[in-house]
């Protein structure tokens, strides 16, 4: 297995965009990737497209290939990979594993969800398809009521108080007020978060990402070769993935995500790093509880302190580990196909420099993304 | 619709003897797949629970309802709908009874 770098990456706005096509984003991330790898599209040897729902939100089966040859890409491999919520970080690690494992130079990575102008029936297929629809959705599941159950557990086993949950989003909506492709910049409050509507007591909207178009784009190559190409290569120093505890008649935990822990174990392994080592994060807050969870199930605290030390400050800008320094999911929105590669997106900038809410002299960063009720995770580490 | 007398039946493997909810193809721990059924009590705790104001499909008419995480023999986790009727909803750690488990969707209640 050689080295694998990052040298070009691209992302566009996230939000509300009707007058926007499933295409238009996909290739304008497309070609932002690969303008800044100073890459054409017929050096692309492999493309794997992120994308969870265009066959129901879209009404577009087989995305890949049409999104390649709109990008004036032929004659290759182009493959959609999905995993629900976590559709683009897996495609980002095939890519990953096609240059490490030398089958290719060239891997295009995309992650796309064109979210508005669906019908309600068809978002609300699409949303309630990465459940387990055998077992825990017809017993009247829904997923703000899956993370409200680990809230409420989290908050029953460790004493986290709901004002601690809520600071969640608080600071997210904070980092993201700046960040000019996020579709929430507003920053909210305590009162405003426990103010809004319960969506699954004691859950409210605005504990909750909301859905978003959106498409990101990153290009990969040999580190040994990422100089011709780029004076910033960022370097791949894990990617790893797991299933995890799809449903919760499979899980004997709700303050804990298999999948974060196995794939966590995994990458720190392979980089040769440990969580005291990661200088910033973006983590998979699809809601505020699911923060709290994940920088505990990535080491970054013990199990069950994530509240309290949050509140302290650690995972602020200016704390010791800032985490989700671009608003998160709950800032950027969350269109489902798009999110994994979102987050790896804003690690690379921070690693080049060149972030809104810039962390100072980051050289280790990590991004971590579930799909489903923790069907699945990856845990991404990058460095320069 | 009277549910007295309805079964919880569960799942369990014969080699590592792990109690999973049907349908089950192969045991979750051990991949085993000679699979026996068993009658469980039909008693529960509550692990987690919460009130559901945004309803799953097919459950808008019933909206808002109480959805659980209900521990039973075996370590099994178990999502259900709590009916309390008239009576409080339940809190993390009460004991709750088994209702009923119409093509998978399960009903339990508040222990008298």
């Amino acid at each position: 297995m050689r080295d694998v770098a990052v040298i070009g990456v691209g992302i566009t706005n996230f939000g509300n965009l009707v007058d926007r096509s499933f295409f238009s984003l996909a290739c304008e991330a497309g070609q932002k990737a690969l303008k800044d790898a100073n890459l054409k599209a017929r050096q692309v040897q492999t493309f794997f497209l992120g994308n969870m729902a265009s066959e129901c939100l879209a009404v577009q089966g087989a995305p890949a290939a049409y999104i390649a040859r709109n990008l004036g890409i032929r004659d290759i491999p182009c493959t959609k990979v999905e995993g629900a919520c976590a559709s683009a970080s897996i495609a980002f690690r095939l890519g990953y594993l096609a240059v490490a494992a030398e089958m290719v130079d060239f891997a295009l990575i995309g992650g796309v969800e064109k979210m508005s102008g669906a019908s309600p029936e068809r978002t609300l297929a699409a949303n309630f398809a990465a459940m387990d629809n055998e077992k825990d959705a017809k017993s009247g599941l829904t997923f703000p009521a899956f993370f409200a159950l680990c809230m409420q557990r989290h908050m029953y086993e460790f004493r986290t108080t709901r004002n601690q949950v809520a600071m969640v989003s608080v600071q997210n909506r904070k980092n993201g007020s700046v960040n000019p492709i996020c579709t929430y910049r507003i920053p909210t409050t305590i009162d405003s978060v426990l103010g809004s509507r319960l969506i699954a007591d004691p859950m409210h909207l605005l504990d909750s990402c909301n859905r978003a178009d959106g498409a990101v784009a990153a290009v990969l190559c040999p580190f040994k070769r990422a100089a011709e190409f780029t004076s910033k290569p960022i370097r791949i120093l894990a990617c790893s993935q797991s299933i995890g505890t799809p449903s919760i008649s499979d899980t004997d935990t709700l303050v804990e995500f298999r999948a974060t822990v196995v794939a966590a174990a995994q990458a720190y392994e392979k980089a040769g790093l440990g969580p005291e080592d990661i200088q910033v994060a973006e983590v998979h807050d699809c809601t505020t509880i699911t923060e709290i969870i994940d920088v505990e199930d990535l080491g970054f605290v013990e199990k069950g302190m994530g509240g309290p030390i949050l509140e302290e400050g650690r995972f602020s800008l200016d704390g010791k580990l800032p985490v989700n320094p671009s608003g998160g999911l709950l800032s950027r929105g969350h269109p489902f196909g798009a999110t994994g590669l979102a987050q790896i997106y804003e690690i690379v900038l921070q690693l080049r420099g060149l972030a809104v809410n810039q962390i100072p002299d980051v050289k280790v960063g990590l991004a971590q993304n579930i799909g489903g009720t923790g069907a699945t995770g990856t845990v991404t580490i990058l460095g320069r | 619709m009277t549910t007295s007398g309805a079964k919880l039946i569960a799942i369990r493997c014969q080699e590592c003897k792990r109690i999973m909810t049907p349908p089950t193809y192969s045991c979750l721990t051990c991949g085993g797949t000679s699979l026996e059924q068993v009658q469980l009590s039909g008693t529960g705790t509550i692990y987690s629970v919460v009130t559901a104001n945004l309803p799953a499909i097919g459950f808008e008419a019933l909206a808002p309802y109480v959805v659980a995480a209900v521990r039973v023999e075996g370590n099994l986790m178990m999502t259900a709908r709590i009916d309390a009727g008239d009576k409080n909803i339940p809190k993390i750690g009460d004991k709750v009874r088994f209702v009923s488990s119409d093509d998978g969707r399960y009903v339990f209640k508040p222990l008298d």
